[in-house]
């Protein structure tokens, strides 16, 4: 990446940048539905869906290189990076889904109908817990990514920051 | 136009797509598995509460309708009467347990001996056995000696088990 990209790239980072943290902050409130009320539980776990799927998207063109390569050799911390990220993506979906079949306000009385309320109020606790595991370990594999990006939007050198590692060198294949 | 359907709406398609793969295994994982139902809940269908006992041949009920974790039932030590020993103690993991027609001493069936339906709600456990109705209808003056607890039952939750209850 070249200097004259930079200043190209700041402002798309940025928002990048923005919608990460948000998704994370809110994944922070979902962790303790005591602390924001069922309410607030409920309608952020539906609505954190957009802005996971504008992540995906946003990414896409690393979600197809990558896919594409599946069967041929690829860096081990890319192949980690991808094997967590299905992961984290299965996780979310099952949480998200099993979150609205245990629903009391937003989509009420779904499970309980279905008599499965107890496997759904399980596999939610397992998915969500699940989920919280996978996003830090994704927020970690591309902490660099993420401190060079902070680094830009405000203007704080990050050379040590730029040092190869196996966070730079997954971030690359997408070309983020 | 393309670029944008090519960019946003054909990738937004496909997380989609691989969303409602995930969404669909789970259902019916769930539906299939995880229903309290297959553990012979309130939900039950009638073949997972146990067949409903027959005139003479007590009731064999709550086979199926062991909980997770519990062991293997235990056989309800029903007295005469052939009311089915029901459970009464949510703590346990097993089902109602098969019951056993008395036979008169005249070697016939008492009256009333005809089998209740099966108990198979769980998590009951513990085991109680009923009085037997005299041939006046009554239940009064006989000692169940079938209604004792099952004290330990069996499986791995068995610790707590159901306290058995005399009916007079």
């Amino acid at each position: 990446m070249t200097a004259r990209t930079i200043p190209a790239n700041r402002t798309r980072n940025a928002g990048r940048l923005a919608l990460d943290l948000g998704m994370f902050a809110a994944l922070l409130l979902l962790l303790e539905p005591h602390a924001t009320g069922l309410p607030v539980h409920e309608w952020l776990g539906i609505a954190i869906s957009v802005p996971i799927l504008t992540h995906l998207l946003l990414n896409w063109k690393w979600v197809v290189t990558v896919t594409k390569k599946m069967f041929a050799p690829m860096p081990l911390a890319t192949r980690v990076n991808q094997g967590l990220n299905t992961f984290l993506f299965v996780a979310t979906v099952v949480a998200i889904q099993s979150g609205v079949m245990i629903s009391e306000i937003a989509t009420p009385g779904i499970a309980d109908a279905l008599g499965t309320a107890r496997a759904w109020r399980a596999l939610h606790d397992v998915s969500s817990h699940a989920m919280v595991f996978g996003a830090a370990a994704h927020a970690v594999l591309h902490w660099r990514w993420i401190a060079r990006t902070v680094g830009r939007v405000f203007g704080i050198d990050t050379t040590p920051a730029r040092a190869s590692s196996p966070a730079v060198a997954t971030v690359t294949v997408g070309g983020r | 136009m393309r670029a944008i359907v090519d960019r946003w709406v054909t990738p937004a398609m496909v997380i989609l797509a691989a969303a409602s793969v995930v969404f669909a295994a789970t259902w019916t994982m769930t539906s299939r598995f995880g229903s309290t139902d297959e553990f012979g809940g309130r939900n039950a269908p009638r073949s997972a509460q146990g067949p409903v006992g027959r005139s003479g041949t007590g009731v064999q009920s709550g086979a199926i309708g062991a909980p997770i974790g519990s062991g293997p039932a235990r056989q309800a030590p029903v007295t005469a009467g052939g009311v089915a020993a029901q459970s009464i103690d949510p703590a346990s993991g097993s089902g109602g347990q098969p019951g056993q027609a008395p036979v008169a001493r005249n070697g016939l069936a008492p009256i009333g001996a005809a089998g209740t339906p099966a108990q198979g709600i769980p998590p009951v456990s513990g085991n109680a056995g009923a009085a037997p109705r005299q041939r006046d209808g009554s239940r009064q003056g006989v000692r169940v000696s079938g209604g004792e607890a099952d004290e330990h039952a069996e499986g791995s939750t068995g610790e707590r088990t159901g306290r058995g209850r005399e009916r007079h």
